[in-house]
């Protein structure tokens, strides 16, 4: 069965996102797993299958205007470079307006809070899993926090939530994995012990991964 | 194969599990998938797996590859060598050769079998792309496999997010291995069927 962690790594193999050591790494572990390489042959099969189909058929490539001539491209693909860019102009007008009226609103309110915070990044596994030790995770005295947990993204889940279990303290959150599959989570310090904890990344109901990290100041 | 023919069939020493030759076999799709992606050409894949499988039971034989645990990157890195190697052999070589021999190297026609794999390729990822469900999801695509544009640039010209351009990738990656395993288990169901059973219809027509 393949693990969200699995996916992370396939995507990132897969995408080119990997440093020699590390897609070496992973092919030693597609050795081991026929379930990971049909999914890399598969990918290799769609390239090698669209590209001859682009040279024979007039599927042509996605950015390109076939010449104008107007043809088809097989598969009801519009190409890009056909396609409208996207409304740069107008949404910089936009946001312009809007700095302009942010900086009168700023300059006649009184002043309040400071506009910025500082925060104290924590990542919770930063090597993925690749280390047996816990890590222990230093968190500032007083402020914020923001976790860094891996949440890697999978077509199945449609949500992640993160749980946070110290002893009695149970806390969670919904979150958004961002692109390279971490969810940040803001947290304030003060609501975290020192100790032994445990993240849960749960995928519904479902437990997706768990990383045991200690806490300290 | 057979696992008593070699050294790698004895029993290894601090009672680690011994390996077999049989143990290469199960490293074979991950080979198989290593060679492609580094090729991209299935009939080339096909003779390089066959002479990685070869030399990987020879090492085992020999008791060069002892450790059951050592196998995979033993194989992962007699994979890489066979296409490091199958491209020096493409190399140009110093001896100048015939004009008209290069040409007619050159020009060598696909065999039957070489045209039905690339028509069969062809076939799969066309059908990969008609289904997917968006014409925006369909240019992804193709930007991104027959363009070779890369995420970030495709993210901006089709104004995606990055987990949407994982998920269309993703379906069409399951989508294409769906279809492989598919055809392979057709191939191996035609090849049953086509076994005419003579024996078992020795006393009648099989129609009967």
């Amino acid at each position: 069965m393949t693990s969200p962690l699995d996916h992370y790594l396939l995507r990132a193999y897969l995408d080119g996102e990997m440093d020699e050591t590390a897609a070496e790494a992973f092919e030693v572990l597609l050795m081991a797993r026929p379930d990971l390489a049909a999914l890399v042959e598969a990918d290799a099969a769609l390239a090698i299958g669209l590209r001859a189909a682009g040279s024979q058929s007039g599927l042509g490539p996605a950015t390109e205007d076939n010449g104008g001539n107007g043809k088809s491209t097989g598969a009801g693909v519009t190409p890009l470079r056909k396609r409208p860019r996207a409304p740069l102009g107008r949404w910089l007008a936009a946001a312009g307006v809007m700095l302009a009226f942010g900086m009168g609103i700023g300059r006649w309110l009184p002043h309040a809070s400071d506009p910025m915070t500082p925060a104290t990044l924590v990542y919770v596994d930063k090597l993925r899993s690749s280390v047996t030790t816990t890590p222990r995770l230093r968190l500032p005295s007083e402020g914020a926090a923001v976790l860094m947990i891996p949440v890697a993204s999978t077509d199945a889940c449609a949500s992640h939530r993160v749980r946070i279990v110290q002893g009695s303290l149970d806390q969670s959150a919904e979150v958004n994995p961002d692109e390279f599959g971490y969810a940040n989570l803001v947290v304030d310090a003060s609501r975290l012990r020192d100790g032994q904890a445990q993240v849960h990344v749960l995928c519904g109901d479902a437990p997706a991964a768990e990383y045991p990290v200690e806490f300290f100041r | 194969m057979d696992e008593s023919a070699g050294k790698g069939a004895e029993q290894g020493d601090g009672g680690v599990r011994a390996l077999g030759e049989s143990d290469a076999l199960r490293c074979l799709p991950g080979a198989r998938a290593l060679i492609l992606r580094l090729t991209r050409d299935a009939t080339l894949t096909n003779d390089l797996c066959q002479d990685v499988m070869l030399a990987v039971v020879m090492a085992i034989r020999e008791g060069r590859v002892k450790h059951p645990d050592a196998l995979p990157a033993y194989v992962q890195q007699t994979s890489r060598h066979m296409v490091y190697a199958s491209r020096r052999k493409l190399q140009p070589v110093a001896v100048e050769s015939p004009a008209e021999t290069e040409t007619v190297w050159a020009e060598t026609p696909a065999t039957p079998a070489e045209t039905y794999e690339a028509d069969e390729q062809r076939r799969l990822a066309l059908e990969v792309l008609e289904e997917l469900p968006t014409e925006r999801d369909r240019t992804l695509i193709l930007g991104f496999y027959v363009d070779g544009l890369s995420k970030s640039d495709l993210m901006h010209r089709l104004q995606l997010t990055a987990q949407h351009f994982d998920k269309v990738l993703f379906r069409a990656r399951t989508r294409m291995r769906d279809l492989l395993h598919e055809r392979m288990n057709a191939g191996q169901q035609r090849l049953r069927d086509s076994a005419a059973p003579g024996v078992l219809y020795r006393n009648g027509s099989r129609h009967e």
